[in-house]
């Protein structure tokens, strides 16, 4: 199909590695590895030292997502009084626990030994609590002072030495649950290789800023889940290397990812992974290219200033300084630069309802947004995991009015 | 009762049914300032150390209208109401607002909000999610002293070691009063409705604590013993950042509930901790709220919010129990589960319900005479 024949060929690899992923996590607990649950932003670097294997849940619920599992997971969930209210990701992963893994698309997930988020969403908080009591197992949560708009150098610096304590904590208790002393060469290895990955991925999203585009977002989000699969291992890096080539020399040949490219488009939040191909294919049939999403640089952002010699220091204070610990005034400030500097024609501004975390201020964002640009925008009104709050008819709808507009404005 | 109890209870409900112009006419007496707080766990105890007013916002039940603008309708109701109220003058009395982050709503709606309606105070108290380890105590150590030194910078005047105890102790007196005040209730010796109740606690949250402390002791020495309405025990658990759903409180009573105690923030949440002294009064603050808090947007190893639903209910011998959460309050929302697993575990029948502010609904009103009629049948059974 004519959107598929624009795709990076190293997506394909990328979905591969997403399998073996999940393979190899089945016999990791089966060869008697120990397992830690992180959230994506929880530095997992700090348990791979101590030889745990990590998978992210998210991860596994977008797979869900995707694969069009999330419904039945979300209804599962909410039959054990879990509210359509909470995250749908948190519902995804509790209603595939509850069916002992038959539900999921890849069987389920190894139970844990361990379980490790953050703050930067209370909600994840809240469903590591609960996976805590289900299985009965430890919990770390690293605090993250939230910044918003009002504070300055001296309570960052106060925020990141306050985590470095708390990841100093942490140790300590990997140290009294592991019975041997902490390793902290390891540590910097996967550090480093975490941060090279993240690096890699930052110059993949950095080809969006050419005329025209070499990738579009939905390349970008093919190829997201390495980081979080192959956190601190080197096969992500190695991936993300092929791919910045592939469109380097696409840069080289002239190649447009959208045929010939007529708009440049900016996606504000969490894609809606069960319509991207629906979604791919409309902006595609208006030679639409979304040159820049914020979400991939979610994890750019945190990753690729990661330094093995300041290893807890440089992962707090990348999460101190983290786009989404700002408040809605300083975000607007930098994602209206990141949209000048990508040449965008206009914004598409997704809401996920049951994201509390990206979506608080969404509404502000959007006219602060429209204010800073003076680009015409359209919201679309979903969610990341729940197809029941998504009408693909009535996002369509949106998307014709708002091309037809940006084709006006021309 | 009493013409004198009856006197201060409509002084509770001068207050409560219309707070702003209550703080209005204070300012103009007292020429002092107000401090918004919002949603919960502001400490409130060095506000008053500063010569300022702690104030709890309640938002309101007035239909949403400006703040659609800047937050959309799955934000939860205390939030939308309060920026509403805000933006229609209501809260013009504030002279700075406290925000304690303890939810994601809350830690990211405030800057939008502060865009929408600035003030000319402001600050963000940023409350450690989890309790329980040093780190987490010495963090808010030092948030506590960079809101002291924040309040100080906005009177002009230090706030002394001194004055920060004295106002502990005058908390901790309004503590203790309620404490007493609840325990009566439970056991039977005061008869005072859950409306009646809730406006008591309401007006605490607006008035000088001196003032409050004051009403409340003549209103304990003056409020004789009276029969107590007979009918199924019930306790009621939830809404954290505002009132009871109105009409609810009516809803039970006329189908012949009786609520023996709560857990809500118009309610015990408002005051079960209760603070030691000790030589540094910042400390103490600090060490009581990390210290386990029962509360769904608290993680402790220590305190499950489940086992502390079963030792209110058991406590209050409580036949029944209500369970409101917020729409949309995931937080609340994602504790239900355990909560409902723990009543089943000791055979304590419990109703959800979900508040919006849109008032009690017939459903609600159905619901509800239909869960007083199953306990009233189960202590038939058991009699």
């Amino acid at each position: 199909m004519e959107s598929e024949m624009h795709r990076l060929t190293t997506q394909t690899t990328a979905r591969q590695l997403t399998k073996q992923h999940y393979d190899d996590l089945k016999q990791a607990r089966d060869a008697g590895k120990r397992v830690v649950w992180c959230t994506g932003d929880s530095p997992a670097e700090i348990c791979l030292a101590m030889d745990f294997i990590w998978l992210c849940p998210e991860t596994h619920a977008i797979l869900a997502a995707s694969k069009g599992a999330s419904r039945e997971l979300c209804e599962i969930a909410e039959e054990r009084g879990y509210s359509p209210d909470i995250c749908s990701w948190i519902r995804i992963d509790l209603g595939s626990i509850f069916s002992g893994g038959s539900k999921s698309p890849v069987g389920g997930l190894p139970k844990p030994d361990l379980l490790y988020t953050t703050t930067a969403c209370h909600q994840r908080t809240m469903w590591f609590k609960e996976l805590s009591a289900l299985y009965d197992v430890p919990l770390l949560v690293l605090n993250i002072p939230h910044m918003g708009d009002h504070l300055g150098d001296e309570e960052t610096t106060a925020g990141a030495r306050y985590m470095v304590q708390q990841l100093k904590e942490h140790i300590t208790f990997l140290e009294q649950f592991t019975g041997r002393p902490y390793d902290w060469g390891r540590l910097q290895e996967h550090i480093d290789l975490t941060g090279k990955a993240a690096r890699l991925f930052g110059q993949l999203a950095e080809m969006g800023k050419h005329i025209p585009s070499p990738i579009t977002c939905f390349d970008l989000f093919g190829h997201i889940g390495l980081l979080h699969h192959y956190r601190g291992l080197p096969q992500a890096a190695d991936i993300y290397q092929l791919a910045v080539a592939e469109a380097e020399e696409r840069v080289r040949r002239g190649v447009s990812a959208v045929g010939e490219e007529k708009f440049r488009l900016y996606w504000d939040n969490i894609p809606v992974w069960f319509a991207l191909g629906d979604l791919s294919r409309k902006f595609l049939s208006y030679g639409a290219c979304l040159a820049l999403a914020y979400f991939p640089f979610s994890l750019i952002d945190r990753f690729s200033v990661l330094d093995p010699e300041r290893p807890l220091e440089s992962i707090s204070e990348a999460h101190v300084t983290w786009h989404y610990n700002m408040g809605t005034s300083k975000r607007i400030e930098r994602l209206a630069k990141m949209i000048s500097e990508y040449s965008i024609d206009g914004l598409v501004m997704q809401m996920s309802q049951t994201c509390k975390m990206w979506n608080m201020d969404s509404l502000g964002m959007a006219n602060g947004l429209r204010e800073k640009t003076g680009l015409p925008s359209v919201t679309i009104e979903g969610d990341m995991g729940d197809p029941r709050l998504f009408s693909i008819k009535d996002i369509y709808a949106q998307i014709v009015s708002f091309m037809e507009l940006l084709a006006k404005l021309k | 009762m009493s013409a004198d109890a009856n006197k201060i209870l409509d002084k509770f409900t001068t207050v409560a049914q219309n707070p702003g112009n209550w703080i209005n006419n204070w300012k103009a007496q007292t020429q002092k300032k107000v401090i918004g707080c919002f949603p919960m766990y502001v400490t409130e105890e060095i506000i008053h150390a500063a010569g300022l007013l702690p104030v709890y916002l309640l938002g309101s039940d007035e239909p949403i209208g400006l703040a659609a603008n800047y937050f959309h309708q799955s934000v939860c109701h205390p939030i939308r109401s309060n920026l509403d109220a805000a933006l229609r003058g209501q809260l013009d009395f504030l002279d700075g607002l406290i925000i304690a982050d303890v939810c994601e709503q809350v830690k990211r709606g405030a800057d939008l909000w502060l865009l929408a309606k600035p003030t000319p105070f402001f600050f963000k108290l940023r409350l450690p999610g989890v309790l329980n380890a040093s780190s987490h105590r010495s963090w808010l150590l030092q948030e506590l002293g960079r809101l002291r030194s924040a309040l100080e910078h906005l009177t002009g005047s230090k706030i002394s070691d001194d004055s920060l105890r004295n106002s502990i102790t005058i908390y901790n007196q309004h503590r203790s009063l309620l404490k007493d005040l609840y325990e009566r209730r439970r056991e039977g010796l005061l008869s005072l409705n859950l409306a009646q109740l809730e406006k008591i606690l309401i007006a605490a949250m607006f008035m000088p604590k001196e003032e409050h402390v004051e009403l409340l002791f003549a209103y304990l020495k003056v409020k004789s013993s009276e029969p107590v309405a007979a009918g199924p025990r019930l306790l009621i658990w939830g809404n954290p950042c505002e009132n009871l759903e109105p009409g609810l409180c009516e809803a039970i009573e006329a189908i012949g509930g009786v609520v023996v105690d709560d857990y809500i923030h118009t309610g015990a949440r408002y005051f079960s901790s209760q603070l030691s002294q000790g030589a540094d009064p910042l400390e103490v603050l600090a060490a009581t709220y990390t210290r386990s808090l029962p509360c769904p947007t608290k993680y402790s190893t220590e305190i499950d919010v489940g086992e502390h639903l079963l030792q209110l209910a058991h406590r209050s011998k409580a036949q029944g129990v209500i369970i409101s959460i917020p729409k949309y309050c995931e937080i609340f929302a994602s504790s239900y589960p355990r909560l409902k697993q723990a009543l089943q575990k000791e055979g304590i029948p419990h109703l959800l319900l979900e508040s919006d502010h849109s008032g009690a609904s017939a459903q609600i009103r159905t619901r509800v005479q239909a869960f007083v009629e199953i306990l009233e049948a189960n202590g038939a059974e058991e009699a």
